[in-house]
């Protein structure tokens, strides 16, 4: 039974969940004839040399349903030899899976969690200051010796 | 350009401004209802801080939102607001076909984007639109009740001319702002045209961005040169028919002026005729991001954009998507959200128009209008309380000195029967004397003279003191927020990171709650006892009171009074202890006078006693002599007594209501901010670390380094692919 995979190259984080932005098929479609048993999570493929394959270093393999990092070498017998690594994060559709974020870069800016990580200077703070004033502030607060704003309290008198 | 159903629905079920909105209510989803205005209709009216129903729409326009401080002309009286805060009609949501009304007036349809010779739009209508009958041209205009935003996002639309002035439509604001200024958007973001609401004649032309004005050639102007005119706030004549009917515009604002002189083209987009030897004058400003008109708009608690792309396909959460936040209350204050903020709002999620927990019948007051404070409590008064001045106070302090010193030096002359209370000592009977670093305390405004105790003041008149409710100094913050968010809201805005204070006059400095206050404005009211001297400041949340704090404003004046029972007291005994003394020298010295004769007769006479009798005798003498000299220096220290008697002054001074007073006599609000390192780029903080959060969703609700617990529930993998994918997570995934 022959089987094929997509040889590519990758130059995302291997932590990036969609990698198809950042990756270039080399080639689609090489055939493979597994010579042993495959490993799912670490196949090794068995090609023939293309000297274009040498900086490959992701592979599709649709057989076995999972995207793969790769590594290329080259045996005694000048086949190419695919050693490949399962990229757990691609190679499934996580779109729908709930999920609890508790840091995320998306945002864009400090949201109202604490970031105890963000680099804030200890023991400085800028000040801000705004003055609260009353419109007839001149008015109500005055200097003035005319101004009947002496207030005597005496004993007896005609109270009111 | 691709409708963007995948967030508006399928297009089928847009709001189609086409065709006249659906005639038929349908309770389930809020179908926009209509009805045609007929002679001022009162049904299905919003009214301010009142939310609508418990759909989507229930967004309700808060009293200090800035739409709501919009005025209006309705062609009858210039002066009314645009909502009536009585509590009827404020707007309406009107939806009109232009097509009977202004045959060159080209509208946009949402629905095209591409067609700009749509006739179709909604207009949010002043309530004055209902005054206008069916049947004339205004019959077109139709409220709706409820709109579904959940399919319709607002577009910001400003109706203008083209920048040749031939022709009238409503173009997007940013295109409106290129095009006719040369400015774009993209460098000067700032810039809003929407100042001028024409209103009158046969024409009704909504709100408009910019307006012709008869300049009568009154201002002469450079052409196309801004010119500030805020002066220009008012009413002005315009021409705006080709009727040559005068009506008029209202200017808001400070507008900036700039000067055209294709006063013709401009109006022949109408179809008339005017006078061009008249320029135009259009006027413009300029506001900080648009903030007013996205305040406006955020006022209606929906979705929008402002760039026509954002508004057809942009994401609910992409950049230029704005969204209308609504408080607990179901109102909206013209705050908003942009961008990947929109997610936080509870509409973001909803998907159905009913999808709100609102309740429209609970209320939570919030904006807080009522009146918290009482007027002042009048009380009895025991003793009497003058007002006067700097002046009458120092000839107060003359006559009463004066009157002191009238008074009889030997205490026991004096009689001490009641018609004399005070008649001697007037200034033993003053309690306190304070100023008040006010213009003017309260006071009946007749002055007599003072009287203190029995003694009336020949010189100095004075008022009575006059309860009344002038017991309260407002200070009001001069902006609309005291607090507001300096880092978007985020935990950087609150406590411990961000703390505030306010200095209070005469009440010192407290701690102010950035969480309770942010967003609101901080008024304070002080109270102040005339009687006592002191004040009480409330802080005020809106006009909420949330704290208070206790001060002195009345600065005491050092009274120099005479404690004349205290004086009488030691004068009297310090006559009595001088006479005493006197007596007992006058004994002392008979004594020592008389006896020697006694003892030489003793001494010599040859007595029974002898020698021993002598030295008795002498010895008494040597007594006697002591005694008299002891009796002489008791009268002298009596006397030295009498004449260096104290007098005894009280003190009545508190310097620290003096200090306040001579500080500073406003309000002041200090903010102390939180500085982050220079060091700290956002772009790269964000790619690498990760905003901290606590966002529940959906592997494609994120972007970005994401970090979390995903649930791997339906995923078909292995165990060992879920848990390197758990850990992946935990460790961080470029979503």
């Amino acid at each position: 039974m022959a089987f094929t995979i997509d040889i590519a190259n990758t130059t995302a984080n291997p932590e990036k969940y969609n990698k198809s932005n950042d990756t270039t098929i080399i080639q689609a479609g090489v055939s493979i004839s597994p010579l042993s048993i495959i490993n799912q999570l670490t196949p090794v493929f068995v090609i023939d040399y293309d000297s274009r394959f040498l900086n490959a270093n992701y592979i599709f393999a649709p057989f076995l349903g999972r995207k793969y990092f790769a590594t290329v070498s080259v045996d005694t017998a000048g086949r190419m030899v695919i050693q490949c690594k399962v990229d757990y994060i691609s190679s499934f559709n996580l779109s729908n899976c709930p999920i609890t974020v508790t840091r995320n870069g998306g945002i864009g800016k400090p949201t109202e969690i604490p970031d105890n990580k963000l680099p804030i200077i200890p023991n400085r703070k800028r000040i801000d200051s705004k003055t609260v004033f009353s419109p007839d502030i001149n008015d109500v607060f005055i200097n003035d010796i005319r101004s009947m704003n002496y207030v005597v309290t005496v004993v007896g008198g005609d109270t009111e | 350009m691709i409708p963007n159903t995948q967030y508006y629905g399928d297009s089928t079920t847009w709001l189609n401004a086409t065709t006249k909105p659906y005639a038929v209510d349908n309770a389930a989803n809020k179908i926009p209802s209509y009805r045609d205005i007929n002679g001022g209709i009162t049904a299905d009216k919003l009214t301010v801080n009142t939310p609508l129903d418990n759909s989507i729409c229930y967004a309700g326009i808060a009293a200090d939102s800035p739409i709501a401080q919009l005025y209006c002309i309705n062609g009858a009286d210039y002066e009314n607001p645009l909502f009536d805060f009585n509590g009827d009609i404020n707007f309406i949501w009107g939806y009109v076909n232009t097509t009977d009304q202004l045959t060159t007036t080209r509208q946009i349809n949402l629905n095209d984007l591409s067609d700009t010779n749509e006739t179709d739009r909604y207009y949010l209508i002043p309530q004055s639109q209902s005054e206008y009958p069916v049947g004339n041209v205004h019959a077109c205009f139709t409220p709706l009740v409820s709109i579904i935003p959940y399919n319709f996002v607002l577009l910001i639309y400003i109706e203008c001319d083209t920048p040749q002035f031939n022709d009238r439509r409503a173009v997007a604001l940013d295109d409106y702002i290129q095009n006719l200024y040369g400015i774009s958007p993209e460098t000067h973001p700032n810039i809003t045209s929407i100042l001028v609401a024409p209103f009158g004649g046969n024409t009704l032309t909504g709100e408009r961005s910019v307006m012709a004005i008869n300049d009568n050639g009154g201002m002469a102007l450079a052409y196309n040169v801004p010119y500030d005119l805020p002066q220009l706030q008012g009413i002005y004549d315009y021409w705006a028919n080709a009727g040559n009917v005068k009506t008029t515009v209202r200017i808001w604002g400070a507008p900036k002026l700039i000067y055209y002189n294709n006063y013709y083209q401009y109006v022949k987009g109408k179809g008339g005729t005017f006078n061009t030897a008249n320029g135009i004058l259009t006027y413009y400003k300029e506001y900080g991001n648009g903030e007013w008109i996205l305040r406006c708009v955020a006022s209606l608690g929906l979705f929008f954009a402002i760039k026509r792309t954002a508004a057809a396909s942009g994401a609910l959460d992409s950049e230029y998507m704005y969204c209308g936040t609504i408080d607990q209350n179901g109102l909206c204050h013209g705050d908003y959200t942009s961008g990947t903020d929109n997610r936080d709002q509870p509409q973001y999620s909803w998907t159905t128009t009913n999808d709100s927990t609102y309740e429209p019948t609970v209320i939570i007051p919030d904006y807080d209008d009522t009146n918290h404070f009482n007027p002042y409590i009048s009380t009895a008064d025991f003793n009497a309380v003058y007002v006067t001045n700097y002046d009458n106070v120092r000839k107060l302090a003359n006559e009463l000195y004066k009157a002191i010193a009238r008074k009889p030096t030997d205490v026991q002359m004096v009689d001490y029967s009641a018609e004399t209370f005070l008649v001697t000592d007037p200034l033993n009977g003053i309690i306190s004397i304070r100023k008040y670093p006010v213009n003017n305390v309260p006071n009946h405004g007749i002055t007599g003279y003072i009287k203190i105790g029995n003694y009336t003041s020949d010189t100095v008149q004075a008022a009575r003191y006059a309860p009344s409710n002038n017991h309260f100094i407002t200070f009001t913050f001069s902006g609309t927020k005291s607090l507001n968010d300096e880092f978007d809201g985020s935990f950087l805005d609150r406590e411990p990171y961000t703390t505030a204070e306010l200095y209070i006059p005469f009440c010192g400095t407290i701690p102010i709650s950035v969480a309770e206050y942010t967003g609101h404005t901080i008024n304070v009211k002080m109270a102040i006892d005339y009687r006592s001297g002191s004040c009480t400041a409330y802080v005020c949340k809106d006009n909420t009171p949330l704290q208070s704090a206790n001060g002195q404003i009345g600065i005491d004046i050092g009274v120099s009074g005479i404690n004349t029972a205290t004086v009488d007291g030691q004068l009297l005994n310090a006559n009595l202890s001088l006479k005493q003394a006197q007596r007992q020298q006058f004994q002392a010295s008979t004594s020592f006078f008389t006896t020697p004769a006694s003892i030489a007769t003793q001494i010599f006479g040859g007595g029974k006693f002898g020698i021993s009798g002598a030295a008795g005798s002498l010895g008494q003498l040597t007594s006697m002599g002591n005694t008299f000299e002891n009796s002489w220096d008791k009268r002298q220290a009596a006397s030295y007594e009498l004449h260096h008697i104290q007098t005894p002054y009280k003190s009545i001074s508190a310097g620290s209501p003096l200090c306040a007073a001579m500080g500073e006599h406003c309000c002041r609000l200090t903010i102390y901010r939180p500085i982050i390192s220079n060091d700290y780029n956002a772009e790269i903080y964000a790619k690498t670390v990760g905003f901290a959060c606590l966002k529940n969703g959906v592997v494609s609700d994120f972007s970005g380094l994401t970090r979390g617990a995903i649930d791997l529930n339906g995923v078909n993998c292995t165990d060992q692919e879920k848990s390197m994918i758990v850990k992946a997570f935990a460790d961080g995934v470029y979503l």
